[in-house]
């Protein structure tokens, strides 16, 4: 044996003795025994190659004692199995098969996204989506001029349906406030007594607004403040705060 | 199911067999995991790789040839999201996030036990290159043979031979250099 067989009959000792391959029949036994002899020789008579023995030595007897404690494992946590199933199913980005033809259904993952699916529809709480609104129908056939016209109307009609109700209860909050400062019993400073229309509504803030009523900060009276009534001055606070 | 050997698991998760992806994933996460373990080093790593392990693998079933052993297949899956996720931590700046702190023992002159054998040869294998420490792991600690390694890391089975071999010869020394005798 020279130096090169050395390493290379260490490597076939601990290849076969490794873990499951370990074979204690009198054969595997046999031959183990002749390889060992033949490196325990040669180590003998080459001194490079005893340090190496007994280090090869202490590696040996690591790998079986490193080979039989428990492998590691992963957590196992509840729903892992089920999450790898959805998210397979889900298939953003289908993995293209290599050599069959992708006109093969993935039953497992259709069956599993359509039970998600009902999943999702079964769970959603009844009556709380709102209706969509409904969709006008355009005219076939019109001008530009009456095409803007329409849009503006439309823009506006959308923006006084969004922001009327609030500023319904911004009034009413502001009624009260007014009220209460006050002491005054008067039955219009009741909230939502005399709740005005349109133009009635936005000349009532403009009134507050001007008035410096409180609550409206500072923000808000200058957010509002092109609601102003002409005939009102910026420092008059003696306005009636309902604009009328 | 448990009886089920592995060809006839890949036609029952063709076919549509509820319980089968369930199977696939319990036969071989312990392998997978242990693949995925030694190449990142790092527990959570280690269970988000193998869980894109079998999601990839779920999605390419009907692109799999069944003739072929299952095994090979997954870890060489495996492998390459090892591969990607190392790629991905090596171009992230090197913040002191705790999460991202290896689960490796303390290699420090003098803290090791001596008779700790098995202890040792963590900080060896902790020390070896990942595609060594990979092969390590499958042949010694898996029961892999040099083919299936081959085909799981996608490499030739002499390439295999050779890493194991400088893998083995590396651990040896620093067993040697940490004053480990038999």
């Amino acid at each position: 044996m020279n130096c090169r067989d050395f390493d290379q009959t260490w490597n076939r000792l601990l290849d076969a003795e490794s873990g499951a391959r370990r074979d204690d029949g009198p054969d595997a036994v046999a031959a183990r025994l002749a390889r060992e002899a033949d490196l325990g020789e040669h180590a003998e008579s080459c001194p490079p190659c005893r340090i190496r023995h007994r280090q090869f030595e202490t590696l040996r007897e690591a790998l079986r004692v490193w080979s039989a404690r428990p492998r590691p494992e992963p957590v196992a946590a509840p729903g892992d199995v089920e999450r790898i199933i959805l998210a397979a199913a889900r298939a953003d980005v289908p993995t293209a098969p290599r050599r069959r033809s992708r006109s093969r259904p993935l039953t497992w993952a259709g069956g599993l996204a359509a039970a998600a699916a009902l999943a999702v529809v079964a769970l959603r709480p009844a009556g709380r989506v709102p209706p969509e609104p409904p969709v006008e129908p355009a005219p076939r056939s019109v001008s530009l001029d009456a095409a803007v016209a329409e849009a503006r109307a439309a823009s506006i009609r959308l923006a006084l349906a969004a922001s009327e109700p609030a500023a319904r209860l911004g009034l009413a909050m502001l009624d009260a406030s007014i009220a209460v400062a006050d002491a005054s019993d008067d039955a219009a400073a009741v909230p939502g007594a005399d709740a005005p229309d349109g133009p009635g509504l936005a000349a009532r803030v403009g009134g507050y607004a001007a008035a410096g009523a409180r609550p409206l900060s500072d923000a808000a009276r200058g957010a509002f403040g092109f609601l102003r009534p002409p005939s009102l001055g910026k420092t008059a606070t003696t306005a009636d705060p309902k604009g009328t | 199911m448990a009886t089920m050997d592995d060809r006839l698991l890949v036609e029952a998760i063709r076919a549509g067999d509820p319980q089968a992806p369930g199977e696939l994933v319990a036969r071989f996460q312990g392998v997978v995991f242990g693949l995925c373990f030694r190449m990142l080093g790092h527990r959570h790593d280690a269970e988000d790789a193998t869980q894109e392990t079998f999601i990839r693998a779920l999605r390419g079933i009907f692109g799999f040839d069944a003739r072929r052993p299952i095994r090979p297949w997954l870890l060489e899956i495996a492998a390459n999201r090892c591969r990607t996720a190392l790629a991905t931590r090596a171009r992230r700046p090197a913040a002191a996030d705790p999460a991202r702190v290896a689960d490796r023992p303390d290699d420090r002159a003098g803290l090791g036990d001596p008779d700790d054998l098995a202890g040792e040869l963590e900080l060896a294998l902790a020390r070896l290159r990942p595609e060594y420490r990979a092969v390590v792991a499958l042949f010694h600690e898996q029961g892999l043979s040099y083919e299936e390694v081959a085909g799981a890391l996608d490499k030739p089975v002499g390439t295999i031979k050779t890493w194991l071999h400088r893998a083995r010869g590396e651990m040896a020394v620093f067993l040697a250099s940490r004053g480990i005798r038999r």
